[in-house]
C-alpha cells in the first residue's frame, strides 16, 4: 500500500522512486486569491485503489486541493496528472473524476434513477443499458425501489446513497469526496462510512475523502493527509499519524492527547530529559539537540495511575468522566497541565480531591517539535 | 430535513398564531372584495341585462358570436400579448441570467438601468419610439447617411412589438431573476464532474431551475400586454388592432356599456382560462418564484416530452455553439453574454436616451437631433401650476398607494406563506385578479363605486384606485420573498420575549426587506403611470401627471412631456439609489 | 330614462344595503357648496391643452367679470360621454358646462342626459343656424381637411379626395383615420359624389373606394396628436386630419399647407349634464359665449371657426384664412351630418374594424 509516500515539500523528502506511476499525482499545486493563499505549493501521490483522506480543519486548504483536482478551481500553479497525463487544463466534464458533494448536490427537478443516470447519458450511453446501469446501481446502494422518486422526497441518509450511487454508476477511475457525511446524525454516520468502505471494496476504486472528523478519517482511511493553515502537516497510515505524530498540532487534532512543553536537557547519566513545569522526564529515541523547545506526547492510553512507568508525576483528580466503553481521569499536576489518563479496565475510579501518580513509560512518549 | 423538522414541529403547536395565519389576508381581501369586484361586477353584469324589459339577456354576447370581428381581435389580441411575452423571456433571459450571476452588489446597480423604462410614462416611451423608428427617424436617418434604404419599422408589427417587449421587458427580468440567484450553482458543478459539457450542464440542468421564473414571467407580461392599448395604437399598423381598444371606444365613444361589458367579460373568460392553463401545467403559486409545486405529479408525457426537447435543444446549442466558436474563436465567445446583455440594456434606455436631449430642444416638436437648445420647455413646465401641482399630486398619491399596497399585500404574502388551508390557491389567484380585468371597465364601475361614498374627485379615491391596481405587482413581489424566510428566526424571537408584533417589525420586516422595497417600488410606478383610473375617478379636478400629459396632446406633441419625463426621471433616480442602500440586507 | 338607469337601479338597491354610511357621504367631500339657483361658482370642462388658457382669455374671464359667477375648468377626455353619463347617473355634479361634439350630444341626447338651455335662436344673434339646438350651443367650428407636406408637393399639390386617391399623379406616404367617420365621406368624394349628396352615404360605394386605396396607407392613425406628428415630422406627405391639428405643424414652422376643398366641418359646444343644480348658471354662461367679440378672442390661439359669423369683423385676415367658418373655406366644405352617423356608426363600426383587419 504504502508504495509511495505524499510529501510536503519542506517537511520530508521524496522516498524512492515508485514502481509505477500512480493513480493522481499532485506537483506543486498553488491557489491563490489575490494575496490571500489558500493552498500553498503541494505534492502528493495516490496509488491506484488507494482510500486517501484529507483531514483538516476548515480554511486547512482541503476543499481548495479536491476542487482543483476535480478541475472546478483553476489552479494558480502547478500541474495534476491522472494515470501519468496531465489534465490540469482538461474541463471538468472531460476529468474521469467523480465528486460526491457536501450536499449531495442531487438535481432536485430529475427523479432518483434520471439522477443516477445523468453521468450515463452524458456519456452518450444507449437508454436501455442507461437503464440497466441505472438499476444495478441502485441495487448497490440499496435503494432499488426508490428510483422514480425525487430527492425531497427522501430522507438525508437515502439522499447520500442516491449521491454515491450517482457516482459510483460511471465508474470513474477517481472519485473524490467533499465531507459527503457532514449533514448527518452519527448512527447514520457511521452506518454510511461502512457503506462507502464496503463500495470502495467492491469497486476498487481511488478515493480521496475529505473530512474534519479525525474519528472518521481513522476509521476510513488507507492513508491521512493531515492540513494545515494551507499546507500538508503530515501524510500517513492512520497508526503512523497517531502513534508518530510529527508535530504538536498533528497530536493535538487527532485523538486525545497530554503534551507537556519544555527544553531538551541532559540528566546526571547523560540520558536526555524534557524539563518542563511539571517536572523532568525521560525520553528515548533520537533525541533532538539539547536546549532545543519541544513537546513530549502522551496518549492517555499510555498513562497509569498506578502501574509500571520510568516517568512519574504527581497530581490531585479533578473529575472522572465516564464514556461507557471506558473512564477517563482528569489529573491537574503541580506545574498547572491537566493530564487525561485511561482508567484501566477493572479499576475502581479515584475520587475528586484524591492525590495520585500518574506513571508512562519513556518509550510510550513522542517527541515532537 | 431541516425543513421538514420545522413543519413537524409547527404541526404539532397548531395554536400559535390565533386566529390563524389567513386572518392576515382579510384585509386584502375585504379590500378587493369592494373596490373591485362589487365595481367590476356591476359593470359586468350589464352585459346580461335587458333593461326596457328588466330581465336577463344574452343579445350582446349573441352579437359578438354573430359577428367574426370581435373574435378575429381577440385572436390578434392573444397573438401579439403572446408574442410580446415570448420575444420578452427570449431578450430577457439570458440578460437576466447574466444579471444572477453577477456579484450581488454589481447587481443591484446594473437592475437600476433594466428598471429605466419603468420610470418613463407609457406616452413619452410611446413617442421616443416614434422619434426612434419613424421614416425620417434616427434610424432610418442613420441608415439614409451610410447609403442604405430606409427600413420600415413604424406602424407595423415590428414596431408594436419594440413597444410592448421594451414596457414588459423589465418585468420579465425582475420576475425571472430572483429565481435564477436561488439556483443553487454547485448543481451546475455537479453536471460537470458527472460528465454534462456547460451546454449540456446549462439547458439539462440550470435551464430546468429556472423553469418556475419563465413560466412566471412569460404568464405575466401575457396577462398584462393583454390590456395595451396606447402602444398598438400609435405604433402599429391595422392588423394590431387590440381588444381593450374596441371596448375603451365602446365605452367612451358609443356610450354602450352593456356591449363594453360583453367583450369585458369575453376577453376576462379567455384570460382566466390562460390563466386556468397555467395552473394545470405549472401551478399559480410559481407566479412567487416559487419552485414548481408540481414536480411529483408531473410524471407524464409531458414531461418526458419536456425532457427530450431539451436535450434536443442542448445538441442543438452543441453544434451552433461549437461551429460559432471555431468562427469567433473562444476568446470572443466568452464576450458574447456581456455583449448581448448590453444590447439588450441599450434597447432599454433608448428611449430615454432620445427623451432627455428633444427636453432640451429649442424646436416646438419633438425634432431629433434637436436643431438648437434651450430651457425654454423647463421653463414652461416649472412656471404652469397645472404642472407642477399634478407632479405634486402623483408623487403623493403614488407614495401613499405604495404604503397601502405594500402594507395589505405584505400580511396577504404572510398569511398564504404560513397558511396550509386548501383555499391558498383560490386566494392567491384572487389578489392577481385586479392584472386581467381591463383598466377601463374598473375604472368606470369605481367612478359609480366612489359617487355614492363621495370618493369621486378625491386624492383617496385616486389611491383606493391606484392600490388595487398595484396590489398584484406588491403581491407577487413580497411573497416571492417570504417563501424563503425562516420561520425558526420568527420562533427564537418569541422565545426570546418579543411579542408578535415586536416579531414582525423587528425580525420578518427586516428580514424579507428586499421583498418589501420592490413591492413598494412596482405599486409606486404603477400609480405613477395610471391614466384610467385617474381620467374617471380624477374627474379631471385631481389632475395626475399621466392624465396632464394626456390632455396636453390635445393638438399636437410638444417637447414640455421630454422636460417633465426628465424631471421625474431625475427626482426617481435618486429615490431609486436610496432605495438600494436600503434595500441591500445589513451584514 | 330607459337603458341609462341600469346603473341607478343598482345604485339604490345597494345603497338601501349600504345604509346610512353612504348616505352621510353621498357628496364628494371637494363639491360641497351651495346647490341653490344663485351659483357663485360654476366647473366648466374644456378639452384641456391650449384650449384653457384660450377659453380663459375669450370666456371665463370676462363672465366672472361680468356675472361674478366663478369659472373652474377642467380638462375632459376626447371622448367625455362616459364620464358624463357617469355624473348625471351618480348625481355627482363635478362638471356643471361640457364641450361636447355634436356625436356626444347625440348620443348623451338620446340616453336623455342633457339638461334643457331654455332660449332660443332669437336670443343669440348672428349665429349659425347649425350651432344651436334645444339643448346644446355650438361655439367653435372645426374640420377634416387634407393636410400635405408643401417640400414634398412645390408646384402640383393634391387638392380634392380624388387627388389623395390618385397614387400614380400624387406619389407619397398616406395616412387616414382608424375610424368610418369622415373616412367613409372620403372615400365617397374620391369616387366622384358630389359634396351636397353625400348623405346619405352609399356605404357599399364607400368600401369599394376604400378598397381601392388600403393598400397605398402607410398609417391608420387614431389620436389628434398623433395625426400632427405624422405631418409634422414627414412620416406621411398627405393625410386626413383636423385643421387645427394641421394648424398647429404649420403654426410651428413645419412645411404644412391645408386643402380646404371638400372638407367636412363639425361643431363643437356646450351641454349641461341633467339635473344639474346649477343649471341657471350654467346657461348664462352659456348663453355669454355665443357673443361674437368673445369668439373672436379664442380664434388668436385655436385655428377654429367662430359659429358667431360676426366674430369675422374683429378677426385680422391673415388669421381668418386659417379658420374654418372664413367664407372662401367653408363655402367649399359641407357639415358632416350627424344625424346620418348616430343611426349608422354602430354597424359602421364594426364594418370598418372587420374591413380593416383584411
Amino acid at each position: 500500500m504504502l508504495a509511495t509516500h505524499g510529501t510536503a515539500q519542506s517537511i520530508q523528502s521524496r522516498s524512492a522512486a515508485p514502481v509505477a506511476a500512480p493513480k493522481l499525482q499532485v506537483d506543486d499545486l498553488t491557489k491563490r486569491y489575490g494575496s490571500f493563499t489558500a493552498l500553498q505549493p503541494t505534492r502528493l501521490d495516490v496509488p491506484a485503489g488507494e482510500f486517501l483522506t484529507l483531514l483538516g480543519p476548515s480554511g486547512s486548504g482541503k476543499t481548495t486541493l479536491l476542487q482543483m483536482i476535480c478541475g472546478l478551481v483553476e489552479p494558480s500553479g502547478g500541474r495534476i496528472l491522472i494515470d501519468g497525463k496531465d489534465e490540469t487544463r482538461t474541463p471538468v466534464h472531460k476529468r474521469d473524476i467523480g465528486l460526491v458533494f457536501q450536499h449531495y448536490a442531487l438535481f432536485p427537478h430529475l427523479t432518483v434513477a434520471e439522477n443516477i443516470g445523468f453521468p450515463l447519458r452524458m456519456r452518450g450511453m444507449a437508454a436501455a443499458e442507461v437503464e440497466a446501469r441505472t438499476r444495478g446501481a441502485l441495487d448497490m446502494v440499496h435503494l432499488g425501489h426508490l428510483g422514480g422518486r425525487f430527492p425531497k422526497e427522501l430522507s438525508g441518509g437515502q439522499q447520500q446513497r442516491v449521491a454515491l450511487a450517482r457516482c459510483f454508476v460511471y465508474q470513474p477511475s477517481i472519485i473524490l469526496m467533499d465531507e459527503p457525511l457532514g449533514a448527518l446524525d452519527k448512527k447514520l454516520r457511521e452506518h454510511m462510512q461502512q457503506e462507502i468502505k464496503r463500495l470502495h471494496r467492491e469497486t476498487g476504486a481511488t478515493i480521496v475523502y475529505v473530512t474534519h472528523d479525525q474519528e472518521e478519517a481513522l476509521a476510513m482511511s488507507d492513508r491521512i493527509c493531515l492540513m494545515n493553515h494551507a499546507r500538508i502537516e503530515q501524510i500517513g497510515t492512520p497508526h503512523e499519524i497517531y502513534a508518530r505524530p510529527k508535530t504538536a498540532f498533528a497530536a493535538d487534532f487527532i485523538g486525545v492527547s497530554n503534551i507537556f512543553r519544555g527544553r531538551v536537557q541532559r540528566d546526571a547519566h547523560g540520558t536526555p530529559v524534557l524539563v518542563t513545569s511539571d517536572g523532568s522526564f525521560r525520553l528515548t529515541g533520537e533525541a533532538l539537540p539539547d536546549q532545543d523547545e519541544a513537546s513530549l506526547v502522551v496518549r492517555p492510553e499510555q498513562l497509569d495511575l498506578d502501574g509500571e512507568g520510568d516517568n512519574e508525576v504527581s497530581g490531585e483528580v479533578v473529575d472522572t468522566v465516564y464514556a461507557g466503553s471506558e473512564t477517563r481521569v482528569l489529573v491537574a499536576l503541580g506545574g498547572g497541565t491537566t493530564v487525561t489518563v485511561r482508567l484501566r479496565r477493572g479499576l475502581a475510579p479515584p475520587l475528586p480531591g484524591d492525590r495520585v501518580a500518574v506513571r508512562w513509560r519513556a518509550e510510550a512518549g513522542v517527541l515532537v517539535s | 430535513m431541516s425543513a421538514a423538522t420545522f413543519q413537524g414541529a409547527a404541526d404539532t403547536e397548531p395554536r400559535r398564531w390565533r386566529f390563524g395565519p389567513l386572518w392576515l389576508a382579510a384585509p386584502g381581501l375585504a379590500f378587493l372584495t369592494v373596490f373591485f369586484v362589487v365595481p367590476v361586477a356591476r359593470l359586468l353584469g350589464l352585459s346580461v341585462q335587458d333593461l326596457d324589459a328588466g330581465t336577463w339577456s344574452g343579445e350582446h354576447y349573441a352579437r359578438i358570436v354573430d359577428t367574426s370581428v370581435y373574435f378575429r381581435v381577440l385572436l390578434g389580441t392573444f397573438r401579439i400579448s403572446g408574442l410580446t411575452a415570448l420575444l420578452s423571456l427570449l431578450f430577457g433571459y439570458p440578460l437576466a441570467y447574466w444579471l444572477a450571476q453577477l456579484p450581488e452588489r454589481t447587481r443591484g446597480k446594473a437592475v437600476l438601468f433594466v428598471m429605466v423604462p419603468f420610470w418613463t410614462s407609457y406616452l413619452v416611451k410611446t413617442f421616443a419610439w416614434m422619434v426612434i423608428l419613424g421614416q425620417k427617424g434616427v434610424i432610418n436617418q442613420i441608415l439614409a447617411g451610410t447609403g442604405l434604404p430606409s427600413l420600415p419599422l413604424l406602424h407595423n408589427e415590428f414596431g408594436v412589438m419594440a413597444g410592448m417587449v421594451h414596457a414588459m421587458l423589465p418585468l420579465a427580468v425582475l420576475t425571472m431573476l430572483p429565481v435564477m440567484t436561488t439556483i443553487d450553482r454547485r448543481l451546475v458543478d455537479a453536471a460537470g464532474t458527472l460528465g454534462a459539457s456547460p451546454v449540456n450542464s446549462f439547458w439539462l440542468v440550470y435551464f430546468q431551475l429556472s423553469l418556475p421564473g419563465v413560466a412566471a414571467a412569460g404568464l405575466l407580461t401575457f396577462i398584462s400586454s393583454l390590456g395595451f392599448f396606447i402602444v398598438p395604437a400609435l405604433l402599429g399598423g391595422p392588423q394590431q388592432t387590440m381588444l381593450a381598444q374596441l371596448i375603451i371606444a365602446q365605452i367612451q365613444e358609443m356610450l354602450n356599456w352593456a356591449f363594453a361589458g360583453a367583450l369585458s367579460t369575453f376577453m376576462l373568460v379567455a384570460a382566466l382560462v390562460t390563466c386556468w392553463v397555467y395552473d394545470r401545467m405549472f401551478g399559480l403559486s410559481t407566479l412567487s418564484g416559487e419552485g414548481s409545486g408540481r414536480a411529483g405529479s408531473a410524471q407524464g408525457r409531458l414531461r418526458a416530452a419536456g425532457m427530450r426537447l431539451l436535450a434536443a435543444l442542448a445538441k442543438g446549442s452543441t453544434t451552433l455553439g461549437g461551429a460559432a466558436g471555431r468562427v469567433v474563436g473562444p476568446r470572443a465567445m466568452a464576450w458574447l453574454l456581456p455583449l448581448y446583455s448590453a444590447a439588450v440594456i441599450v434597447f432599454l434606455v433608448a428611449p430615454a436616451l432620445v427623451v432627455v436631449p428633444i427636453a432640451f430642444t429649442s424646436s416646438p416638436f419633438l425634432d431629433f437631433p434637436p436643431p438648437g437648445y434651450s430651457l425654454n420647455w423647463f421653463r414652461v413646465y416649472f412656471e404652469s401650476d397645472v404642472w407642477v401641482g399634478a407632479t405634486v399630486r402623483s408623487f403623493g398619491v403614488a407614495f401613499a398607494t405604495a404604503i397601502l399596497a405594500t402594507v395589505v399585500a405584505g400580511l396577504a404574502a404572510l398569511a398564504l406563506a404560513r397558511s396550509t388551508s386548501r383555499w391558498r390557491g383560490a386566494i392567491f389567484a384572487f389578489f392577481l385578479a385586479p392584472m386581467i380585468v381591463p383598466r377601463i371597465v374598473f375604472a368606470v364601475g369605481l367612478f359609480y363605486l366612489f359617487a355614492q361614498i363621495g370618493l369621486v374627485a378625491t386624492d383617496i379615491g385616486l389611491v383606493i384606485g391606484h392600490t388595487v391596481l398595484a396590489l398584484p405587482f406588491a403581491f407577487i413581489a413580497i411573497s416571492a420573498v417570504v417563501k424563503g424566510h425562516d420561520w425558526r428566526l420568527d420562533q427564537a424571537a418569541a422565545t426570546l420575549g418579543a411579542n408578535r408584533f415586536k416579531t414582525l417589525m423587528l425580525v420578518t420586516v427586516p428580514l424579507i426587506r428586499g421583498g418589501l422595497v420592490a413591492a413598494f417600488l412596482f405599486a409606486f410606478i404603477t400609480s405613477f403611470d395610471e391614466l384610467s383610473v385617474a381620467i374617471f375617478v380624477g374627474g379631471g379636478v385631481k389632475t395626475t401627471l399621466p392624465k396632464q400629459m394626456w390632455d396636453d396632446m390635445i393638438l399636437q406633441l410638444n417637447p414640455t412631456l421630454a422636460a417633465v419625463s426628465f424631471v421625474v426621471f431625475v427626482i426617481v433616480m435618486a429615490l431609486l439609489l436610496i432605495a438600494e442602500r436600503l434595500r441591500r440586507p445589513a451584514r | 330614462m330607459r337603458k341609462t338607469s341600469g346603473f341607478s337601479m343598482n345604485r339604490r338597491s345597494l345603497m338601501k344595503g349600504a345604509a346610512g354610511i353612504a348616505l352621510g357621504a353621498s357628496l364628494p367631500a371637494g363639491l360641497l357648496r351651495p346647490a341653490s339657483a344663485a351659483a357663485t361658482q360654476i366647473t366648466v370642462a374644456d378639452p384641456g391643452g391650449p384650449y384653457s388658457p384660450a377659453f380663459r382669455k375669450a370666456f371665463y374671464d370676462p363672465f366672472e367679470k361680468a356675472t361674478g359667477i366663478k369659472v373652474i375648468n377642467v380638462a375632459r377626455e376626447a371622448e367625455p360621454t362616459a364620464q358624463f353619463k357617469a355624473i348625471v347617473e351618480t348625481k355627482s355634479y363635478t362638471w356643471d358646462v361640457c364641450t361636447l361634439t355634436l356625436s356626444a350630444r347625440d348620443i348623451l341626447n338620446k340616453q336623455n342626459l342633457l339638461e334643457p338651455l331654455n332660449f332660443t335662436a332669437a336670443d343669440v344673434p348672428g349665429l349659425m343656424p347649425e350651432a344651436l339646438t334645444p339643448l346644446w350651443m355650438g361655439t367653435d367650428v372645426y374640420s377634416t381637411i387634407l393636410g400635405y407636406r408643401a417640400d414634398k408637393f412645390a408646384a402640383n399639390a393634391p387638392q380634392s379626395w380624388a387627388d389623395f386617391w390618385n397614387v400614380e399623379k400624387f406619389p407619397g406616404r398616406r395616412s387616414l383615420r382608424k375610424n368610418p367617420i369622415d373616412t367613409l365621406e372620403q372615400a365617397l368624394l374620391a369616387d366622384g359624389v358630389p359634396l351636397d349628396k353625400l348623405y346619405p352615404l352609399d356605404v357599399e360605394r364607400a368600401f369599394k373606394s376604400l378598397d381601392r386605396i388600403k393598400s397605398h396607407i402607410d398609417v391608420w392613425w387614431t389620436g389628434g396628436a398623433q395625426s400632427s406628428q405624422l405631418l409634422q415630422s414627414g412620416e406621411v406627405d398627405m393625410i386626413a386630419l383636423w385643421n387645427a391639428r394641421a394648424q398647429a405643424a404649420i403654426d410651428g414652422g413645419a412645411p404644412v399647407k391645408i386643402s380646404w376643398n371638400q372638407g367636412l366641418y363639425s361643431i363643437e359646444g356646450w351641454g349641461i349634464p341633467k339635473g344639474n343644480p346649477r343649471a341657471d348658471a350654467a346657461r348664462q354662461f352659456i348663453k355669454f359665449c355665443a357673443d361674437a367679440a368673445r369668439q373672436a378672442v379664442f380664434t388668436e390661439v385655436l385655428a377654429y371657426g367662430p359659429t358667431n359669423l360676426d366674430a369675422y369683423k374683429s378677426i385680422p385676415k391673415e388669421r381668418a384664412v386659417a379658420l374654418p367658418t372664413f367664407e372662401a373655406n367653408l363655402k367649399t366644405m359641407a357639415i358632416a351630418k350627424e344625424d346620418w352617423w348616430s343611426v349608422n356608426r354602430a354597424k359602421m363600426n364594426e364594418r370598418f374594424n372587420a374591413w380593416i383587419l383584411g
